[in-house]
């Protein structure tokens, strides 16, 4: 069988016990990929679903070039949801029976299709990026880190203010929750050659991702500036690490190894770009740092920073 | 007479964070003397913040391996012994010797906390790790409200005048230094040093470092190829 045949065999599975249903196109991406990692090692369908690490989860571009396919064929059609969003429904009832050869895939197909809801298709991938992402450090900051501040920016709109300046109380513990959540994922950092400039960046953001925190918990007058351009950095942030995960081995299937060039031109590029909007983010959280006084180290701090810069210097 | 403008290399700059009980350096007690107007670049400041941004990422994944690391319920007679043998280990790691030196120094002079650590709950094991990174905070902060961007007030001038590299700018003072030197990000750095002297001071400068390598090394080369520029350590301006 072919490749597309193979894969579009099996996007039609997805309506087959429920031809009612719509999805999104990344929710078809993240079933497929679940289907391929339920797949044992030696099943020859495996290599017909190849993916790699994106944006927004595994992405496949044969998944995507088969979805295109079933709409020009009329088997699927696109709709528009009040909140424009696409979602993918079934055009036809009369699906084509399960292929002996996809036996074992199309019911894994359905099984997970079974136990998704729809409507909450997030959970679906976070779970996703928390079992199958191949580093640590992604489900730390995509599903911890970066949807928890976007929740956070949502929730803190412009204007909101709370008494903490006038009372000087600092304490916000979803500020605390983020600001320990970045320094758990800088302390998993992918440690591979390809990743020494991104690490070097990610490290200096979160310097200056900690004086922004500070900032914000003080709610000064531009703590909701200082919010959205911590967060929007982040954001940034991911989108190139990302385009380098995917040039990693375990970032992408053999299927798309003639690419490799041109994704490191990509991540290069990436990388330059991320340079000037951490140099430009840091540079704007160093302005908004009203002077304060000197912080009380206790012993035990002077201590540990004597050691560290004792060995330094040696 | 020494010229009263210094100009301060990233080792005065994170040497002088904390107050030292050692005899072998000199850089706090050199910025708590009075009578200099002291300079840095942009350069020299993302340096130190880079620096310090190294300390903490090193040691939280150190920690992490430390905690992932020692058996469930470590015998405290040999706990010593285990954090070395796998601080030795984790150390094979690092590529950085800086990173090593840093990691082995911390491991050295904490040992103490580091037991407790493994002995410990959860609770201290992340106090411990609030500790150093609030450590790191506090050194970030003082590097701050020291060296503010182009703010002539501020205890060190942090100029943010200087080109990004000099191959247009002091093409042969550059090549002259490569020559000599062969470290490039030192000999942006003197080469900073150099512009904002002839561009801003326009007076002699002292770029003060306590790097012997590339720097103290190469004195009367630097000095040469760079007229009104002299280098010192931080330790030749004490008196008494």
């Amino acid at each position: 069988m072919l490749q597309s045949e193979v894969v579009s065999h099996l996007i039609q599975q997805i309506y087959h016990s429920r031809p009612d249903l719509k999805l999104s196109k990344r929710a078809v991406h993240k079933i497929l990929f679940k289907v391929r990692t339920a797949l044992p090692e030696d099943d020859p369908v495996r290599k017909n679903i190849p993916f790699y690490w994106y944006n927004y989860g595994p992405y496949s571009e044969v998944v995507e070039a088969s979805i295109d396919t079933l709409k020009v064929k009329g088997i699927l059609r696109e709709e528009e949801t009040h909140r424009g969003n696409s979602l993918l429904m079934l055009t036809t009832t009369n699906l084509t029976d399960t292929l002996n050869e996809l036996e074992e895939a199309s019911a894994i197909v359905e099984r997970i299709v079974r136990n998704i809801d729809p409507y909450h298709i997030e959970s679906f991938v976070n779970q996703i990026y928390r079992e199958d992402a191949p580093y640590e450090f992604m489900p730390l900051y995509k599903v911890d880190f970066l949807n928890l501040f976007e929740e956070y920016l949502k929730l803190h709109p412009v204007g909101q203010t709370t008494l903490n300046r006038y009372i000087e109380d600092d304490t916000n513990p979803q500020i605390d929750r983020l600001e320990n959540l970045i320094y758990d994922c800088e302390a998993e950092l992918v440690e591979e050659p390809l990743f020494e400039e991104f690490n070097d960046e990610f490290t200096s953001y979160v310097s200056g991702a900690g004086k922004a925190f500070d900032i914000i918990r003080k709610n000064e007058d531009n703590a909701y500036t200082i919010t959205e351009s911590t967060c929007k950095t982040a954001v940034e942030i991911w989108y190139t690490f990302v385009k380098g995960v995917r040039i990693l081995d375990e970032g992408h299937d053999e299927y798309y190894d003639n690419k490799l060039e041109q994704w490191e031109v990509e991540y290069r590029s990436a990388i330059s770009n991320m340079i000037s909007e951490v140099n430009a983010f840091n540079r704007n959280i160093r302005e908004s740092v009203r002077p304060t006084n000197r912080r009380n180290a206790n012993d035990r701090s002077k201590r540990i920073l004597s050691s560290l810069i004792e060995g330094y210097l040696s | 007479m020494p010229p009263l403008h210094h100009f301060l290399d990233t080792n005065i700059l994170v040497g002088s964070r904390i107050e030292w009980d050692g005899q072998h350096h000199h850089t706090h007690r050199y910025m708590q003397q009075d009578g200099f107007l002291r300079h840095t670049s942009e350069r020299v400041y993302k340096e130190c913040t880079g620096v310090f941004g190294l300390f903490r990422r090193t040691i939280t994944k150190y920690l992490n391996y430390l905690v992932k690391s020692l058996p469930a319920s470590p015998d405290p007679f040999t706990l010593d012994r285990t954090i070395q043998k796998l601080t030795e280990r984790y150390t094979l790691s690092l590529k950085n010797e800086k990173e090593k030196n840093v990691l082995g120094s911390f491991v050295q002079q904490n040992m103490d906390d580091l037991r407790n650590c493994a002995l410990g709950t959860e609770q201290d094991r992340d106090t411990f790790r609030q500790e150093i990174i609030d450590a790191i905070k506090g050194a970030l902060d003082s590097l701050d409200r020291d060296c503010r961007p182009d703010d002539p007030s501020a205890p060190v001038v942090c100029y943010t005048c200087c080109p990004e590299d000099y191959d247009s700018h002091l093409p042969d003072q550059k090549s002259a230094l490569i020559t000599a030197i062969g470290y490039e990000p030192d000999i942006l750095v003197i080469l900073d040093a150099y512009f904002i002297q002839i561009n801003r001071i326009r007076e002699d400068v002292s770029l003060v470092t306590a790097d012997k390598t590339h720097i103290l090394n190469n004195r009367k080369k630097i000095e040469e190829t760079l007229p009104g520029i002299t280098i010192r350590e931080p330790g030749s301006f004490f008196t008494g």
